[in-house]
C-alpha cells in the first residue's frame, strides 16, 4: 500500500500550479471552469521512491462535490504520510478556510494520526514586502493553535520567489529517514574527491535533499536555478519519450556532473579542478553510489519495519 | 552525454515519468515551446560526437551561445556583483521554466507585473522624455515665469542701494542666482532614474533625507505665500485707485487731467493717520464728499475686505486649468510696463546729478541700504522651484545651461531697463520713488490708469493659480492627497486669505514683503539647498575638493547674510 502525500487547499489556492512547478508537469487546463480538481486516479507522480502525490480541493466547491468528498473521506485520509495544506493569503474567508482545515485535521487524526502536517501560506508575492513577515507570523500562530494536538510546520511561499522551493525542500528534508547520516556521508564523499560542492537531489522533483559546500558561492538561488534548468531539460526529453539520465557540463573554470545516484536521488558534483578527466570522476561517483545505495537500503528497511 | 531533443513535433500519448495528463502534450502553446526549442535546435550536432574534440565543441558552443542568449544571461564572466542581479536572474530563470509548463494564455503561470524587474517597464524610448520644446520656448518660459511683481519695486530697490552700486549688485545677483539655478537643474539630471518625473524636492530627499525635502517644500511654499500677499496688496491698491477714479469721474466729471506728466511724491503729501494712506494718493474730492464713499472705500482699512468678495469664489475650484488660459496677460503686462516706463522716461528726460551741484536731482551712488536690493532681487530672480519643470521638456537638454544663461540675461536686462531707466529719469527727489512705482502717478494719469486696470485684471486671474499651487503642495505634503476634503480646503483658503488681508491692512508695503520673503526663501532655495546638494553629491562621488567646499560654503553664508541683513532696516518701508 503506497503512502500518500496529500496536497489540499481551497479551490484556486494554487495547488495545481505548485504541483506543476515542483514536479515539472504540464499544467492541466484551468479546472475552475470544469469543477474541482479530483486527480486521485491520474496521479503517476511518485515521490521519494514510495510516496504518491494526491491533490484535493478542500472546501469551497458545490454541494455534490462536498458529498463526494464526504463519502470518500476515509479513503482519502488513510495511509497518509504527509498532509500539505495550502492557504491563499489573499483569501477573504479566513473563518471558512480554518473550518475546512480543521475538518481535514480531524480526518487525519482519525485515519493517519502519524502524518506530518505542513501548512503553506501561499501567494505571498501579492502582499507588500514589508508586511510579509508580520502577516505570516500572525497566520502561523493561528494555525499552530488550531492544529493542536497535532503539530504543524508553516511556511510562507510564492511561486515567484525562492520560498516555494525552500519550503518544499524543507518538507522533503523532513521526510528522508536518517538524513543526518546521509549528510555526513555526503561530506565524506565531497572531501575524498575534493569537490567544490556536492548536492543530493530528490529524483522526481530535483529538490535539494542535502548539500555539502566546500567553497563559498555568491548565488544563493543556485539550487533552485539548477533544479529549474534540469526540469526544463526533462520536459524536452519527455517529448521524445526519452528519459534524462546524466549530464556533464565543462568550461575553463569548472566541471559539473549530474548523475543518477540511488533509486530516489540524483547527485551533482562540482569540481573547480578541471584537469581531472571525466572518466575518473564517473568512477568515483559509481563507487560512491554503491555505498549510498546500501545506506538507503538500510533506511528503506527501517521504514518498512515501522 | 544527453543530447538535446531536436525534433519539433510533440509526441504525446506516451506515458513517461512525469507527464501527468496524457492529453496535455497537444495543448501546449506552440509559440513558447518553439522559442525554447529554437535554442536547442541550433545544436544540430550533438556536443560531443566521436571525432570532434571536446574543446572545439566547447568553443563552438560558446561562440554560438554568446550570440543568442539574452543580455543578462551570464555567459561571460561579467561581474554583476549586486545581490539584486542574482535575484533578477533567478526570476528570469523561473519565468523561463514556468512558461514551458503552461500555454501562454494560462494566467496562472503568467509572470505578474509586480515581479517583472522595474527596468523592463521602461524601454529606452520612453525613458528619454525629451519633449518638443525648443530653446526659444524654454528661454521665453523662464523669462515669463520670473517676471513678476518685483518689477514694480525695481526702481525703488535700486535707489535704496544707490545707483551705481545697485547696478553692480544686480549683475552680481543675476550671476549668483543663475549659478545656483544651474546647479538645481544639474542635480536633477544626476538623480533621474527609471524615468520618474522628479522635482528638486525629490533630489533634496535623495541627498539630504526627509528634512531636506521638507525644507525645500516649506521654503517653496513661503515664497509662494510672499507672492500671494504681494498680489493681494497690489490688487487692493489698484482696485482702490480704479474705483476711486471711476467714482470721482462719475461725481465730478471734467475735473481730471489726463496724460499728466506730473509725478506725485506721496511721502510729502498730506495724509491723516486714521485714513491710513501712508503712501497714498491724495484725491481731488472736495472735503464734503469724503464722508460716505471715502469712509467706506479706504485703501488700507476696507478695500482688502472688499477684495475678498471678488477673489474668494475663484479659490475653491478643484482644477485651475481655466486660469492658465490667462497666462498671456502676464507677458502683456510686463511688456506694457516696459513700454510705460520708456514713455515716461522719454517725457521726463534724464535727471541724474552725480556731483550734487544742485542743478539736477541728486543721485546716491552707493548706500548702506543695499541689502534691501539684494532681498528684492532674491525674489526677482527666483525660479529655482519651477526651473526643473520648464527645462524638463527641452528637445536638447544639453543646452539647458546655455538657455538658462540667456534667459537670466534677458531678465536682468528687463529689470535694469525698468529699474535704472525709471530711476535715472525720475524728475523729483529720488527718495520719492515708491516701492510700487505706479503709486508715483495720480489716478488720473491715463497710462498709469491703464496699467492699474491691466495689472488688476491680470493678478485677479493669476492669484487663484498661485493659491492652487500652494494648496497642492501643502495638502500633498501634509495629508498625502491634493484634495483631502472640502473642509480642509476651505479652512486652508480662509487661513491664507486671512493672512493676505491682515498684511494688506497692517503692512501694505510690498517692498518690505518682497525683500523679506525673497531673502527668507532665497536663504534656503537659492543659496543653501542647491549648494548643499551639490556638495553632498561631490562628496558621494569622492570628488569634493577644498576650494569647491569653501566657495559653496561662502555662497551659503551670503544667503544667510542676505536674510539677516533684512532685519537691520526695519524702518525703511
Amino acid at each position: 500500500m503506497k503512502k500518500k502525500v496529500l496536497l489540499m487547499g481551497k479551490s484556486g489556492s494554487g495547488k495545481t500550479s505548485m504541483r506543476s512547478i515542483i514536479f515539472a508537469n504540464y499544467i492541466a487546463r484551468d479546472t475552475r471552469r470544469l469543477g474541482a480538481t479530483i486527480d486521485v486516479e491520474h496521479s503517476h507522480v511518485r515521490f521519494l521512491g514510495n510516496l504518491v502525490l494526491n491533490l484535493w480541493d478542500c472546501g469551497g466547491q458545490e454541494a455534490f462535490m462536498e458529498n463526494y468528498f464526504a463519502s470518500q473521506r476515509d479513503n482519502i485520509f488513510r495511509n497518509v504520510e504527509v498532509l500539505i495544506y495550502v492557504f491563499d493569503v489573499e483569501s477573504r474567508e479566513l473563518e471558512k478556510d480554518m473550518h475546512y482545515y480543521q475538518s481535514c485535521l480531524e480526518a487525519i487524526l482519525q485515519n493517519s494520526p502519524d502524518a506530518k502536517i505542513f501548512c503553506l501560506v501561499h501567494k505571498m508575492d501579492l502582499v507588500q514586502e514589508d508586511q510579509r513577515e508580520l502577516i505570516f507570523r500572525e497566520r502561523e500562530e493561528d494555525l499552530q493553535r488550531l492544529s493542536k494536538p497535532l503539530d504543524c510546520t508553516c511556511f510562507r511561499t510564492s511561486i515567484w520567489d525562492e520560498t516555494l522551493y525552500k519550503a518544499w525542500s524543507s518538507i522533503v528534508y523532513q521526510l528522508i529517514p536518517n538524513v543526518e547520516q546521509l549528510e555526513t556521508n555526503l561530506r565524506n564523499f565531497a572531501e575524498v574527491i575534493d569537490a567544490d560542492e556536492v548536492l543530493l537531489f530528490e529524483r522526481a522533483t530535483f529538490l535539494v535533499i542535502s548539500h555539502c559546500q566546500r567553497k563559498p558561492h555568491r548565488d544563493v538561488h543556485r539550487f533552485e536555478k539548477i533544479s529549474n534548468i534540469i526540469k526544463q531539460f526533462k520536459l524536452s526529453c519527455s517529448k521524445l519519450a526519452a528519459s534524462f539520465q546524466s549530464m556533464e557540463v565543462r568550461n575553463s573554470a569548472f566541471a559539473a556532473f549530474i548523475d543518477i545516484f540511488t533509486s530516489n536521488t540524483y547527485v551533482m558534483v562540482i569540481m573547480s579542478d578541471t584537469s581531472i578527466p571525466s572518466a575518473a570522476m564517473l568512477i568515483n561517483i559509481k563507487n560512491a553510489r554503491k555505498h549510498f545505495e546500501k545506506l538507503e537500503g538500510y533506511n528503506n528497511a527501517q521504514m518498512l519495519l515501522k | 552525454m544527453a543530447a538535446a531533443g531536436q525534433d519539433n513535433s510533440f509526441r504525446d500519448g506516451k506515458v513517461d515519468i512525469n507527464a501527468d495528463f496524457p492529453e496535455n502534450g497537444t495543448n501546449n502553446g506552440a509559440s513558447i515551446q518553439d522559442v525554447d526549442l529554437l535554442d536547442e535546435e541550433d545544436d544540430r550536432k550533438p556536443l560531443a560526437s566521436p571525432g570532434r574534440s571536446p574543446n572545439k565543441a566547447i568553443e563552438d558552443d560558446k561562440s554560438r551561445s554568446r550570440s543568442r542568449k539574452p543580455f543578462h544571461y551570464p555567459t561571460n564572466r561579467r561581474t554583476s556583483e549586486e545581490l539584486d542581479s542574482h535575484s533578477t536572474l533567478a526570476t528570469y530563470n523561473r519565468y523561463r521554466y514556468y512558461s514551458r509548463l503552461a500555454p501562454p494564455d494560462d494566467h496562472r503561470m503568467r509572470i505578474p507585473d509586480h515581479i517583472v524587474p522595474a527596468t523592463l517597464f521602461y524601454p529606452p524610448m520612453f525613458v528619454d522624455q525629451s519633449g518638443k520644446q525648443g530653446s526659444l520656448i524654454t528661454i521665453f518660459s523662464i523669462w515669463n515665469t520670473m517676471m513678476g511683481t518685483s518689477l514694480l519695486s525695481m526702481p525703488w530697490a535700486l535707489g535704496q542701494a544707490g545707483f551705481v552700486l545697485g547696478l553692480v549688485i544686480m549683475v552680481v545677483m543675476a550671476g549668483l542666482t543663475l549659478y545656483t539655478c544651474y546647479r538645481v537643474i544639474k542635480s536633477v539630471e544626476g538623480v533621474d532614474q527609471e524615468g520618474e518625473v522628479l522635482e528638486f524636492s525629490d533630489v533634496c530627499r535623495h541627498y539630504l533625507g526627509r528634512w531636506g525635502e521638507g525644507c525645500s517644500v516649506f521654503f517653496s511654499l513661503s515664497a509662494l505665500l510672499g507672492a500671494m500677499i504681494v498680489y493681494w496688496v497690489l490688487m487692493t491698491n489698484f482696485l482702490y485707485n480704479v474705483v476711486s477714479f471711476a467714482y470721482e469721474n462719475i461725481n465730478a466729471p471734467g475735473n481730471e487731467t489726463s496724460a499728466s506728466t506730473e509725478v506725485l511724491c506721496p511721502l510729502n503729501s498730506s495724509y491723516t493717520p486714521d485714513n491710513g494712506n501712508l503712501s497714498g494718493m491724495f484725491h481731488m474730492a472736495t472735503p464734503g464728499d469724503d464722508d460716505t464713499f471715502h469712509h467706506v472705500w479706504e485703501r488700507v482699512k476696507t478695500v482688502p475686505f472688499f477684495l475678498v468678495i471678488l477673489v474668494f469664489p475663484l479659490l475653491n475650484f478643484k482644477s485651475p486649468t481655466f486660469f492658465t488660459k490667462f497666462n498671456a496677460l502676464g507677458t502683456m503686462s510686463v511688456v506694457y510696463l516696459v513700454v510705460f516706463v520708456s514713455v515716461k522716461a522719454s517725457q521726463w528726460g534724464i535727471h541724474l546729478d552725480f556731483s550734487h551741484t544742485g542743478k539736477d536731482v541728486d543721485v546716491t551712488v552707493a548706500s548702506v541700504y543695499f541689502p534691501i536690493l539684494t532681498g528684492t532681487l532674491s525674489l526677482a530672480f527666483f525660479i529655482h522651484n519651477a526651473a526643473v519643470s520648464i527645462c524638463r521638456n527641452q528637445k536638447h537638454p544639453e543646452n539647458n545651461g546655455r538657455d538658462l544663461t540667456i534667459a537670466y540675461i534677458c531678465v536682468m536686462v528687463t529689470y535694469v531697463i525698468v529699474g535704472a531707466v525709471f530711476y535715472a529719469s525720475f524728475p523729483k527727489d529720488k527718495d520719492c520713488i515708491e516701492d510700487n512705482l505706479l503709486n508715483n502717478f495720480s489716478n488720473t494719469d491715463t497710462l498709469a490708469f491703464v496699467a492699474r486696470v491691466f495689472l488688476l485684471f491680470q493678478m485677479w486671474t493669476v492669484f487663484p493659480l498661485l493659491f492652487y499651487i500652494f494648496r497642492l503642495q501643502f495638502m500633498h505634503t501634509l495629508f498625502g492627497s491634493t484634495y483631502p476634503s472640502l473642509v480642509h480646503v476651505i479652512v486652508l483658503n480662509l487661513v491664507l486669505v486671512g493672512v493676505c488681508v491682515i498684511f494688506a491692512r497692517f503692512l501694505p508695503h510690498i517692498g518690505t514683503i518682497i525683500r523679506f520673503s525673497g531673502a527668507f526663501c532665497g536663504l534656503a532655495y537659492i543659496f543653501t539647498l542647491p549648494c548643499l546638494v551639490h556638495l553632498v553629491r561631490l562628496k558621494q562621488a569622492g570628488r569634493l575638493t577644498w576650494p569647491t567646499g569653501v566657495v559653496h560654503g561662502f555662497i551659503i553664508l551670503l544667503g544667510l547674510a542676505n536674510f539677516v541683513g533684512q532685519f537691520f532696516f526695519l524702518n525703511k518701508t
